[in-house]
């Protein structure tokens, strides 16, 4: 047989729940704009019967939970996309000024500077002895090297920038391993002080996807929270330790290397922020500078030797036009005119001054391949058709990622993101549910009142 | 199903995919130009900079055509002035072969042969902005001397030829011996030899006939020349339909289509002011402006 103040407890109870629940709405509220943040729902349970049974039925509500609704499959997808995607968008980026080298509206380009050179070369043909003439040839020639030298120069100055980038990202990278971290310590104590995680696991999880623009990583979970690898194992972050990452250059290959703990992790970054710039420095523009040394070095040489076949204006052997370029290494940075004076230029084949006959040869070297199986023009096209390519794809694939990453957004928001509609929906709920409750317990205490009353006078 | 309640995010992307089409279009349109960089589209690009390559050649062959006509003018109006010479040496020669004429005469026309014979010295050392043009390659100095022995040719024997365009080559060196001193029709051999017959008054005939010799090697000579002014022609109406050809390669690879762009940035605006719109019409209340 159950009792009126059985009731009054259930109603107490209903209300507290209720009103706990109304507290998780505010929550969600108040945390609409947080970024990171998947929504709580309160999940309420009937209270079984027990000691404070009441004629078999349930003893009221309790609120056992407050769940947070995320989806860690979805959030995964979407740190592996953001790492992709992030990771073309450096490449990208860091290209940009490399690029420019080629651009096909520019004037200044080396391509436009080569055709100068052969230009006045032709025009000096009409006639070889014209010193003006001769002097023109000097002037181009002496652009197209200050262009493939400034070219080397921009290079260069992209390689420092994409390194400094590099350096910049490896440091929010450790801040964000430091993070997590410390956030599986304060996971782990919040558990054993039977304290909500949910709070952490929202700031690990940004703190995560925050990490995957910059680089990628594997994740795990082990005993004590979640631990950090590099694709091919090595750790970044263990339980609540965490080992920085520290860009170097090596000294040899003058390549980049990331180092996390004592390990060398170089290899195993392959996308993010980091893979990106790691890629444009060290592969691309590496070989931007190659193929620039090569064509300084095998131009230079080809047009020497057919030079030095030819005489100079007072009928002596020409000597070289170009400095000679030894190595190969460091040809293009160095590539400048040998020769000073315009009378020395190599045009005559008979030792005579009106002779065009060495300068003819110099002038066919435009359509020779001279430069391994192309000729020197075809060549620049050639490597501007490479960076353009390579740039090409890594734009594709990051307008591609936009779409998906920006897909994958919303299905998470439409997992995890705060409605108002719907907050709005049961708070009223939880209001009108709060209201019953209390009205339910005005009526038991009138009740109470009326037992109260029996037996006094009236 | 629950959908996303953040419609900003989608909404603010497609501004800015709108915007940056619209911007690309705008450049496209300032510069007229379709290719602004190589990742635009790299294989037309690596086309343009051959196809500019050539154009670069045409140009300078065509202005190269220019100035290798006035060379050849020159020359051509040097031989010119050479035959009315010699046609005139001719007339005053066979003149003085009618045994008619006075010792008095004689000297006069002979005062004229060696005039004649002055003019013809400086215009076998023609030259053309500072060069001989009838000296070969030895250009810088003049072409025909006089010495002990009479007028001598020191310049070289080279023929030299130039590329006026893609595989065609024309005559650039024509030197002198071939047109003023050739063995049995010299120009000054032949003009000493009228103007000694004159002073003795025999051997005009012979010397005539020597002239005449000269005259016609001279004729034949220029020839070549004219030749190479015809060449020089047709190389020029070759570049011209090259150049032509060319600068419209170019502008199918690199030019920008004007009424796609127009369109493209008519729409994007069209586009943009849609999403505006929307932005501000969609989630202007949510469940709690009704709840009373």
């Amino acid at each position: 047989m159950g009792s009126l103040f059985a009731g009054l407890s259930i109603a107490v109870r209903a209300m507290q729940a209720e009103g706990s629940a109304a507290q998780v709405v505010s929550e969600n509220i108040a945390n609409i704009n947080t970024s990171g943040y998947s929504r709580r729902l309160p999940i309420l349970t009937e209270v079984l019967p027990g000691d404070t049974a009441v004629f078999g039925g349930g003893s009221g509500v309790t609120l056992t939970q407050v769940q947070a609704v995320r989806d860690r499959v979805l959030e995964l997808r979407i740190a592996a996309e953001t790492q992709s995607q992030s990771g073309l968008q450096g490449f990208q980026d860091a290209m940009q000024p490399v690029e420019s080298l080629f651009d096909p509206s520019s004037g200044g380009g080396m391509e436009s500077s080569l055709n100068g050179f052969f230009a006045a070369l032709s025009n000096l043909a009409t006639n070889p002895s014209d010193m003006t003439l001769r002097q023109n040839v000097m002037s181009t020639a002496d652009s197209l090297t200050a262009s493939v030298r400034s070219a080397v120069q921009q290079v260069r100055t992209a390689q420092a920038q994409a390194m400094s980038q590099a350096e910049q990202a490896a440091q929010q990278a450790s801040d964000y391993l430091e993070q997590v971290a410390n956030l599986n310590g304060a996971i782990a104590a919040a558990k054993l002080g039977g304290d909500s995680v949910d709070g952490f696991l929202d700031q690990r999880a940004a703190a995560l996807q925050n990490l995957s623009g910059l680089m990628d990583f594997a994740v795990a979970d082990s005993d004590d929270g979640i631990t950090i690898t590099t694709r091919d194992g090595a750790a970044l972050v263990m339980g609540q330790q965490s080992f920085a990452l520290q860009v170097s250059q090596d000294g040899n290959t003058g390549k980049l290397c990331v180092v996390a703990g004592d390990h060398d992790v170089t290899a195993s970054i392959g996308s993010g922020k980091i893979g990106g710039l790691l890629q444009a420095r060290d592969t691309s523009m590496e070989r931007v500078i190659t193929e620039l040394d090569s064509f300084a070095y095998e131009f230079t040489n080809a047009f020497n030797a057919q030079h030095g076949l030819g005489f100079a204006l007072d009928g002596s052997a020409a000597g070289d036009f170009f400095s000679p370029a030894t190595n190969q290494a460091g040809a293009a940075a160095s590539m400048s005119l040998a020769l000073q004076d315009a009378a020395g230029l190599g045009c005559s084949s008979d030792q005579l001054p009106g002779s065009g006959g060495n300068l003819d040869k110099l002038s066919a070297l435009a359509k020779s391949p001279i430069c391994g199986t192309d000729n020197p023009s075809d060549f620049l096209a050639g490597m501007g058709f490479r960076i353009g390519s390579e740039i090409s794809r890594a734009k594709v694939g990051a307008e591609a990622g936009d779409v998906a990453l920006l897909q994958l957004q919303a299905q998470r928001s439409a997992t995890s993101g705060v409605s108002l509609d719907e907050e709005a929906a049961q708070l009223m709920q939880y209001q009108r549910a709060y209201q019953a409750a209390a009205r339910v317990f005005t009526v038991i205490d009138e009740l109470t009142q009326t037992i109260l009353g029996m037996g006094t006078q009236t | 199903m629950r959908v996303s309640p953040d419609y900003l995010t989608p909404l603010l992307d497609a501004l800015d995919r709108v915007q940056s089409t619209q911007q690309d279009a705008l450049q496209r349109l300032g510069t007229g130009r379709r290719l602004q960089r190589v990742s635009d589209d790299p294989a037309a690009c690596a086309e343009l900079a051959q196809v500019e390559t050539q154009s670069a050649a045409v140009d300078q062959f065509s202005s190269n055509v220019t100035s290798l006509r006035g060379m050849l003018q020159t020359s051509d109006s040097a031989l010119n002035d050479t035959v009315l010479l010699l046609q005139r040496e001719i007339v005053l020669g066979t003149q003085a072969a009618n045994g008619t004429l006075s010792d008095a005469d004689r000297s006069a026309i002979a005062g004229e042969v060696s005039g004649i014979r002055d003019q013809l010295l400086g215009l076998a050392n023609t030259t053309y902005q500072g060069h001989y043009v009838f000296a070969g390659t030895a250009v810088t100095q003049p072409a025909f001397v006089t010495d002990s022995t009479g007028v001598k040719y020191q310049g070289s024997k080279s023929v030299e030829t130039i590329a006026v365009s893609e595989g065609q080559r024309i005559q650039l060196t024509y030197p002198g011996d071939k047109i003023f001193d050739v063995v049995g029709a010299s120009v000054f051999a032949a003009t000493q030899q009228m103007l000694d017959a004159l002073t003795n008054g025999t051997g005009i005939s012979d010397a005539v006939t020597s002239v005449r010799s000269a005259f016609d090697n001279v004729r034949m000579q220029r020839v070549s020349l004219d030749t190479a002014m015809t060449q020089l022609d047709h190389a020029e109406q070759q570049l011209g339909n090259q150049n032509v050809d060319l600068q419209a390669r170019i502008q199918d690879l690199a030019g920008a289509d004007l009424a796609q762009t127009m369109t493209t940035i008519a729409n994007a605006d069209t586009a943009r002011q849609a999403l505006l719109e929307t932005a501000t019409q969609i989630n202007r209340f949510n469940l709690f402006d009704f709840l009373k």
